[in-house]
């Protein structure tokens, strides 16, 4: 099947004094997996629906396929939605709803039969063809949201939160699904969330957006080793990087950021700390502890599972064994990592 | 447990009473009464005694065209004013259901006439139709002579088109509430998935809403046939008994031909008519009906 490249160009879009989405400029290759990461009300949900068509953006060019298509109908775009809510027509049967593109699209009876089978076969749902959606657990709705994109063989898909209704089993399990039958098929796919670990595990690249502006574009890899900026080195990473404003240079334009990662207990580093609490989740260990005193800076580190954590109340060394990022604390840019 | 589950009958049985006694009083005891009155023969002239005759009246006046030619006009307005209604109030809440500049205006205006009672609705329409200073006649250049409520084939349809008018508000609201509760990430769905406009609605709405259409034909149905005061203040049941339908002909029989005999008869057909059309209802198009969390 087909494959587009899709590309917004300073689109900007308003609603009444509100900015939604300023000036973004972003490209998916056709082929590309590409995550738009950000905290809900940070316009990645609009910057979905624009490309679709349900929305029309203030000003700026929307392509897909090198093709501008601002004043192309949504049915005449040839992308595929996928919603959060999963927008199942809940009076038609698994079969009809899988089948609606293509009725739509006025395919003949023997080409959309065997394209329904391929796309149940490919997502489990052959025995589920007659059962209306109301008869479905959740992940079951959510592979018939999938084989209703799937079906169409689309130029890209557009897929907002899918995987947020899930419990969190079923949503690594569906992860690793979509992440597979993008490997197979190898259409373009535009997938929004909120949650840094789809961004991280799924994306060839991350966009990540907040209030409207994007913040930085990269590789999973590149947005974790170089954040172009606070926001993103606090949203990117769990637990979140290790910020400290000024104090601890003495120079209050400067923010210094350690990943919990990248601090080590007791082995006679510089810092002085009281440890306040310790989660052990099994395969590894968050540690907090407070440096500088009781209302000194709280230090969040993370331990391998093999390192014994220390005990509440014990006083302990930190030293940094990796990167520091130095941050300036004014624009919030990144000035150096080291 | 036991006890408590009789304790709890008993106070669940308490709690209908009250209920259970006002439609004693007001819905079975008359409704006994009106089947019972039905049997009674009443003489043509005041002041005899009348006379038990069973069933029989029943068979008589059931077959007898007094009772057929009011059924059959019923039947006409039903059809004239029902799928109508709900097409054009249809019609109305979908163009009422886009988020324009100004929409909140003509909203009023579409659902307005639920303002209006039948009297005002008849007086209006009335003034407008008289042959000789109303509007309609100045339009269709022809004043004078009897007008069209005084026109065999047009008068019914002509209340048909008051009732109609009349509804109108009630049947724009209600299919405006319809549309509102359709997802609009369906629809949405549906655009991307290559629907066109007339597919969305056909294949996605109209299904959606398909309880609301339900409802509104029943309910039209059944005021359908208990159509009166248009009637009554337009027609008279004229020209010629061609507007004459059942519920006004049950009127006529009981307070113009005191006959209660007779107008009892044919309101207990009317109510078993009414039943019965709506279990048909129920029946037929309850199965083409969707309703929302059905499996």
């Amino acid at each position: 099947m087909e494959s587009a490249a899709v590309s917004l160009e300073a689109v900007e879009k308003r609603f009444g004094s509100t900015v939604a989405l300023s000036s973004l400029t972003l490209e998916a290759s056709a082929g590309e997996f590409l995550v738009l990461l950000g905290p809900s009300g940070c316009g990645k949900s609009t910057a979905l629906r624009i490309i679709a068509g349900l929305e029309q953006p203030t000003s700026g060019t929307v392509r897909i396929s090198g093709k501008v298509v601002n004043e192309v109908e949504p049915k005449d775009r040839d992308v595929a939605m996928v919603f959060q809510s999963y927008a199942l027509y809940p009076h038609l049967s698994v079969r009809k709803n899988i089948e609606f593109p293509l009725r739509s699209r006025r395919m003949p009876a023997e080409e959309r039969e065997l394209r329904v089978k391929e796309a149940a076969r490919s997502l489990q749902l052959e025995e589920l063809l007659e059962r209306k959606p109301g008869q479905l657990s959740g992940g079951q709705r959510q592979r018939v949201a999938l084989a209703r994109a799937i079906v169409r063989q689309p130029k890209a898909f557009l897929m907002d939160e899918p995987l947020s209704n899930l419990d969190a089993r079923l949503r690594v399990e569906m992860r690793a699904e979509l992440v597979e039958l993008h490997r197979r098929s190898r259409t373009t796919v535009l997938y929004v969330t909120h949650d840094q670990v789809e961004a991280m595990t799924m994306g060839d690249r991350v966009a990540i957006l907040r209030g409207g502006v994007l913040q930085q574009v990269g590789t999973p890899k590149q947005v974790h080793a170089r954040p172009a900026n606070l926001f993103v080195a606090s949203f990117i990473g769990s637990p979140p990087m290790n910020l400290f404003p000024g104090a601890l240079l003495d120079d209050p334009g400067v923010t210094l950021g350690v990943r919990p990662e990248h601090f080590s207990i007791g082995d006679g580093g510089p810092l002085r700390a009281v440890v306040t609490l310790v989660e052990s989740l099994g395969h590894e260990h968050h540690v907090a502890c407070r440096i500088g005193g009781a209302d000194g800076s709280l230090v969040i580190v993370r331990l391998p599972a093999a390192v014994s954590p220390p005990e509440i109340g014990q006083q302990v060394s930190l030293g940094v064994t990796d990167r520091v990022f130095r941050f300036d604390s004014e624009s919030g840019q990144l000035l150096e990592a080291t | 447990m036991r006890r408590r589950a009789v304790r709890e009958a008993a106070l669940a049985y308490a709690m209908v009473l009250p209920a259970f006694a006002a439609f004693v009083v007001f819905v079975f005891y008359p409704l006994a009464k009106t089947v019972d009155l039905g049997m009674y023969r009443v003489p043509p002239f005041p002041g005899l005694p009348s006379k038990f005759v069973g069933l029989s009246q029943y068979a008589s006046v059931l077959s007898h065209s007094q009772f057929l030619a009011p059924l059959w006009n019923s039947t006409l307005f039903v059809l004239f004013t029902v799928p109508t209604g709900i097409v054009i109030g249809l019609a109305m809440a979908v163009v009422a259901h886009r988020e324009l500049v100004g929409i909140r205006v003509f909203r009023t205006i579409f659902s307005s006439t639920i303002a209006t009672s039948v009297a005002v609705a008849s007086v209006i329409f009335f003034t407008l139709l008289d042959p000789t200073t109303g509007l309609f006649a100045y339009w269709i250049g022809q004043r004078g002579g009897t007008g069209i409520l005084g026109n065999p084939t047009w008068a019914l349809p002509a209340v048909a088109v008051v009732s109609i008018w009349q509804n109108l508000g009630f049947s724009f609201i209600l299919m405006s509430a319809a549309l509102a509760s359709v997802p609009d990430d369906l629809m949405e769905a549906a655009a991307v998935d290559g629907a066109s406009g007339s597919r969305r609605f056909f294949r996605v709405t109209v299904p959606l809403i398909s309880p609301t259409l339900f409802f509104a034909a029943i309910i039209g149905v059944i005021s359908g046939f208990q159509t009166f005061g248009q009637i009554d203040l337009l027609t008279a049941g004229g020209p010629n008994g061609h507007t004459n339908v059942l519920l006004y002909q049950i009127y006529t029989v009981f307070y113009e031909n005191a006959d209660t005999g007779t107008a009892s008869v044919m309101a207990v057909a009317l109510f078993v008519i009414l039943v019965v059309l709506t279990l048909v209802q129920f029946a037929f198009v309850h199965r083409k009906v969707f309703y929302a969390g059905e499996g």
